[in-house]
């Protein structure tokens, strides 16, 4: 019913958006599909005669769907922006059908999606929406299982070439029912990034030794990357004539600053319990599982969300924020802060999004050499007092297909044909090339990402590696993460900007998820909906085995690894 | 880039003086609402607001049993008023990240979709929306759409008030026309303007009531509940439906 409500403020649009296709016989979308093929589709783990018919696959498929202008919605990244500015232009060409694809800020994308399944309103025939959502999308029953569809009503939709197994972050888009709910279209991690020129110079390394005793390396303790960040803001404050610091990071009142604390802050300073791909029973975000029944996030029910690792995770963040970064970064947001050690004066950031790889490889910047090779490496994060081997190492975002059931079923199967198509194994490895931001194994294992790999500061050895299984988005654990994820934000902001202790601040937010999850249960029809565990008193749960953990020695001593021992622990 | 945060308050400081007689205690009551002309969504009769989504709103209070004072402002001063001073709040605004921290948030109220539109005898062909980088995009001031074209990199000229934007792309100061596409067609004909189809709609907005920081929570959360509960129950596809 609801989705009539505004289609009358819609539905002329909608029609009049219509772009007429001009007469293109089927010849003519196969001239298309060589042109593509030629021109943009150079490179693929496919041969010319394969990727041809898969493109004829398409075209045949598309028939059914010709003229219409579907609409998807992702956010900005570059792995997006190639697929909104060149992607849409060749399945148009390929198939008769119209894309719009829109970007726009991570949060907005969870707010629409959220929109679209409270009201009813088709906003959009398909989602590009992180893996994060998982725990939402397989209680909810408002998502498409993918598995189900792809043999059943979507089967006619459905690339024989698609290859499932091949996709590296399919495990992340599955219920705990093992069905999949979503299909990967872009991943990047969260790794630590330094520059490796400046860690290489004899004469900081000899200071680094004599000031703290030990090698200047890649960080395996957040001791040391404390003391790395100390050395170059406050000790080395200038190279080659320019200031530089030693860490940088980003703290804007917005929804981003959510994510980077939920993303990884908690899960690195070992908050959770062991287990993959996230903690068991108590997973990153600190929250409390039985079964799949979310029964708390505060330590005096059993969650870890305001407990010692928490609180000491957000207690170095801003901590170091106000000692070691430059003064903008409590100024800037997710996408302004992406591209900022691309400016050459920052020495190391704990961890840093992959997804803006290509922004910092290409020539002419500060921080890559005259042969177009980094002067930067990633590496795996420093580890938290907390953190203990068996935990996941960080976190890693799987932007992902999502479908929803109350999209008419004609848009839902025309906007399931663009999906596969820019994951296709035709246009996947360039579309990784342009936005490093890999999604299949067979791309990453190919001679063409060998050649890349020089360029790439180590992108390419992490995806090869065992790591990329134990960098994992947020789990299961969350029952409803458009819903929970506001309050990340709004109470970190809050030690942020002095306004509470970072103890009060975690105390209030594991109590209002606590709340949050409370009224969930008692507004939606979840499955596994959330059962809180009564209170008890916090030194009970923090003497238990497991997390919560009590107070532990938060200042071990520092040690650092070279960067071929550091990626080693990928292997 | 300069955030839109510190553009926001830097104009903020400008229109200060203008807001001295808005100045209202946190709880005070009751609430003041404002909203500015969008037609057909929003016009005004006998010096009031009225149209389909003043209609939904008055109905959100009604329901949610909590006291307003309604009345009209241009959109962006109404925009900086409810950021500045306590007990406002303003609809329908694009609800996005960038602002998603500056209010609280009532959502959705209506949801737009939005189109470039190019000057008769002069059309633009658009695919995408890359393909309008190189041309001046007309837009109004308060505009979410305006903002989110501009961080994107696009030219974009503002006008006060949309349809002076629709006059100036007739004038040929501008090369594309940035519009909700309902609001478009009511001014095309209704004015009478040699103005076509969109050469593409390229983007969807949740437009939400937006209110001050310090407007009391348990307001907003009453007006978000009976905003769901509207939509589930249909009252507000009734009210929509009404608008054709």
């Amino acid at each position: 019913m609801i989705r009539y409500l505004i289609v009358g403020l819609l539905v002329a649009g909608w029609i009049s958006e219509t772009v007429a296709i001009e007469s293109n016989g089927h010849s003519g979308y196969e001239l298309a599909a060589k042109k593509w093929l030629k021109d943009e589709f150079t490179l693929s783990t496919l041969t010319s005669e394969q990727q041809m018919k898969e493109m004829r696959w398409f075209t045949s498929a598309a028939a059914p769907f010709r003229g219409m202008t579907i609409r998807v919605v992702s956010e900005r990244i570059d792995t997006h922006t190639y697929e909104s500015n060149v992607l849409t232009r060749a399945f148009s060409e390929i198939t008769g059908i119209n894309v719009v694809h829109e970007l726009t800020g991570e949060d907005d994308v969870v707010k629409k999606i959220q929109t679209q399944i409270q009201t009813g309103v088709n906003l959009y025939d398909a989602y590009i929406n992180d893996s994060d959502l998982i725990g939402y999308h397989y209680r909810s029953g408002e998502t498409v299982v993918l598995s189900d569809y792809m043999v059943q009503e979507g089967k006619d939709v459905t690339l024989p070439t698609l290859d499932i197994d091949d996709f590296i972050g399919i495990s992340f888009t599955e219920g705990p029912d093992g069905r999949l709910y979503q299909l990967p279209d872009q991943q990047f991690a969260n790794l630590y990034w330094y520059r490796h020129d400046w860690f290489s110079r004899p004469d900081l390394q000899a200071k680094f030794k004599q000031l703290y005793g030990y090698e200047l390396g890649v960080p395996r303790n957040w001791s040391a990357y404390e003391d790395i960040a100390e050395f170059f803001t406050v000790h080395i404050k200038e190279i080659d004539g320019e200031r530089v610091w030693g860490h940088m990071d980003y703290a804007k009142t917005d929804p981003s600053l959510g994510w980077r604390m939920s993303d990884a802050w908690l899960s690195m300073a070992g908050a959770g319990d062991k287990g993959l791909p996230n903690g068991y029973p108590v997973d990153e975000w600190g929250i409390r599982v039985i079964g799949c029944q979310p029964v708390g996030a505060s330590v005096k029910r059993g969650g870890a969300l305001d407990g010692p690792a928490a609180v000491y995770a957000v207690t170095k963040f801003t901590e170091w924020l106000d000692k070691y970064a430059p003064p903008e970064a409590k100024n800037l947001n997710f996408t302004e802060a992406g591209t900022w050690v691309a400016k050459g004066n920052i020495a190391q950031q704990i961890f840093w999004y992959t997804g803006f790889t290509t922004s910092l490889t290409k020539p002419g910047l500060s921080v890559v050499n005259d042969d177009g090779t980094p002067k930067w490496r990633m590496a795996p994060s420093p580890q938290g007092a907390y953190w203990e081997p068996g935990m996941k190492l960080g976190y890693q975002d799987a932007g992902s297909w999502t479908l929803l059931k109350n999209t008419p079923a004609k848009r839902r199967d025309a906007a399931w044909l663009y999906a596969q198509f820019v994951v296709s194994k035709t246009v996947s490895l360039k579309k990784t090339l342009v936005g490093l931001t890999p999604i299949r194994a067979s791309d990453i294992e190919s001679s063409v990402m060998t050649e890349r790999a020089p360029y790439l500061g180590g992108l390419v050895e992490f995806y090869r590696s065992k790591g990329r299984n134990v960098w994992t988005p947020t789990g299961t654990n969350v029952p409803d993460y458009a819903r929970l994820s506001n309050y990340w934000w709004q109470f970190v902001s809050l030690a942020v900007e002095g306004k509470k202790t970072v103890e009060a601040a975690m105390h209030e937010m594991a109590e209002a998820i606590d709340d949050e999850m409370k009224q969930i249960a008692e507004d939606s029809d979840l499955l596994c909906k959330p059962i809180l565990n009564e209170v008890e008193p916090e030194d009970v749960w923090l003497k238990r085995e497991g997390a919560p953990k009590a107070k532990r020695d938060e200042q071990p001593k520092g040690q650092t690894s070279s960067y071929e021992e550091a990626i080693r622990a990928w292997q | 880039m300069l955030g839109n945060r510190d553009r926001f308050k830097g104009l903020v400081v400008l229109l200060c003086w203008g807001l001295l007689a808005v100045s209202v205690s946190i709880h005070a009551k009751p609430l003041n609402v404002v909203t500015f002309i969008e037609k057909p969504l929003i016009y005004q009769k006998g010096g009031e607001p009225v149209g389909v989504v003043v209609d939904v709103v008055k109905e959100i209070f009604r329901q949610a049993n909590i006291e307003y004072n309604l009345r009209l402002m241009p959109p962006k001063r109404a925009l900086f008023t409810t950021a500045e001073a306590d007990g406002y709040c303003v609809f329908p605004i694009e609800r996005s990240q960038e602002r998603e921290a500056l209010f609280k948030w009532v959502s959705p109220i209506v949801i737009s979709r939005h189109g470039l539109f190019s000057a008769p005898g002069k059309p633009i062909s658009i695919k995408t929306l890359e393909d309008a980088k190189p041309y001046k995009l007309g837009s109004y001031l308060g505009s979410g759409v305006g903002e989110y074209l501009e961080n994107l990199g696009f030219n974009v000229e503002y006008a006060t008030r949309n349809e002076l934007s629709a006059r100036k792309l007739l004038k040929s100061r501008v090369d594309l026309w940035v519009s909700d596409i309902k609001s478009a067609k009511y001014l095309i004909n209704s004015e009478r303007l040699p103005i076509t189809e969109p050469e593409i709609v390229f983007f969807t907005t949740i437009r939400a009531m937006a209110c001050n920081l310090n407007v009391d929570p348990s307001i907003v959360k009453q007006l978000q509940k009976t905003v769901t509960q509207m939509y589930r129950n249909g009252s507000a596809e009734k009210i929509y439906g009404s608008l054709n």
